[in-house]
C-alpha cells in the first residue's frame, strides 16, 4: 500500500497537520492489516456463514474508511495551501482513474470472459495511483 | 501573476527556506509561488505584503 509513499516533497517534522495524518494512517492501516488476518483466519477455519463471519468480513471495511478519514482530516488541517492543493489534486486523479477502471473492468467482467477481479483490490488501485499521482504533480511546479 | 518575490526576497538575504519559516509554509510553496507556477490566496499574499512592507501589487502583477 503506498498511501504514505511518495509525496515528492521533504515535509518538515514540524508540519502538525502531517504528524497527526501520520499517527492516524499508521493506526487505521495497522488495522486493515489486523481485521484482514482476523476475517482471512476464520474463513480458513470453513466459517464463512454467520453473524460473526459477516462482522469479521466487515471490519477491513471500517478500517479502509478510517484511513480515508485520516486522509480527509489531513486536507482539513494543512496550512500549507499548496501542498493541499497538490494533494487534493492527486486525489481527484486517483479517484477519477480508479472509477475509470473499475467500472470499465466491471463491464469487461459482464460482456467477455475476462478473468473476475476482486473488488477489495479497487482500493489498492486507489492508493497506488495516489502515490504516482503525488510524486509526479510536484514535478510540475519545479 | 507575475512577481517580484525573489528580488524583494533577495535584498533582504533570505534565502526560500528563511521567507517559507516567516510565512509558516513549506519551501517548495514559496518556490512554486516565486517562479508564478502558482498563485496564492488572498491571504497569503497580504502576509507577504506585510512582511515586505510593500503594497500588495508591488509583489505582484496581474497579466492579462
Amino acid at each position: 500500500m503506498s498511501c504514505t509513499t511518495a509525496t515528492g516533497f521533504s515535509f518538515s517534522k514540524q508540519n502538525p497537520a502531517l504528524r497527526r495524518y501520520s499517527q492516524r494512517f499508521s493506526v487505521a492501516m495497522a488495522a486493515y492489516v489486523v481485521t484482514i488476518l482476523m476475517a482471512a483466519f476464520y474463513a480458513s477455519k470453513g466459517h464463512t456463514h454467520g453473524a460473526l463471519a459477516y462482522m469479521l468480513a466487515t471490519l477491513p471495511g471500517l478500517a479502509v474508511i478510517a484511513i480515508l478519514a485520516a486522509i480527509g482530516h489531513y486536507l482539513r488541517d494543512e496550512k500549507d495551501e499548496f501542498l493541499r492543493a497538490i494533494q487534493t489534486e492527486a486525489l481527484l486523479w486517483s479517484c477519477g482513474i480508479t472509477l475509470a477502471v473499475a467500472t470499465s473492468w466491471g463491464f469487461l467482467q459482464m460482456f467477455t470472459d475476462v478473468p473476475r477481479a476482486p473488488l477489495y483490490l479497487i482500493f489498492a488501485l486507489f492508493c497506488f495511483v495516489w502515490g504516482v499521482a503525488a510524486a509526479v504533480i510536484p514535478r510540475r511546479y519545479r | 501573476m507575475k512577481n517580484k518575490l525573489r528580488e524583494l526576497r533577495a535584498d533582504r538575504g533570505w534565502s526560500q527556506a528563511d521567507l517559507a519559516a516567516r510565512l509558516q509554509v513549506s519551501r517548495q510553496s514559496v518556490n512554486a509561488i516565486e517562479t508564478g507556477k502558482f498563485d496564492p490566496s488572498l491571504p497569503l499574499a497580504f502576509l507577504l505584503a506585510k512582511l515586505f512592507n510593500a503594497p500588495i501589487e508591488q509583489l505582484f502583477q496581474f497579466e492579462d
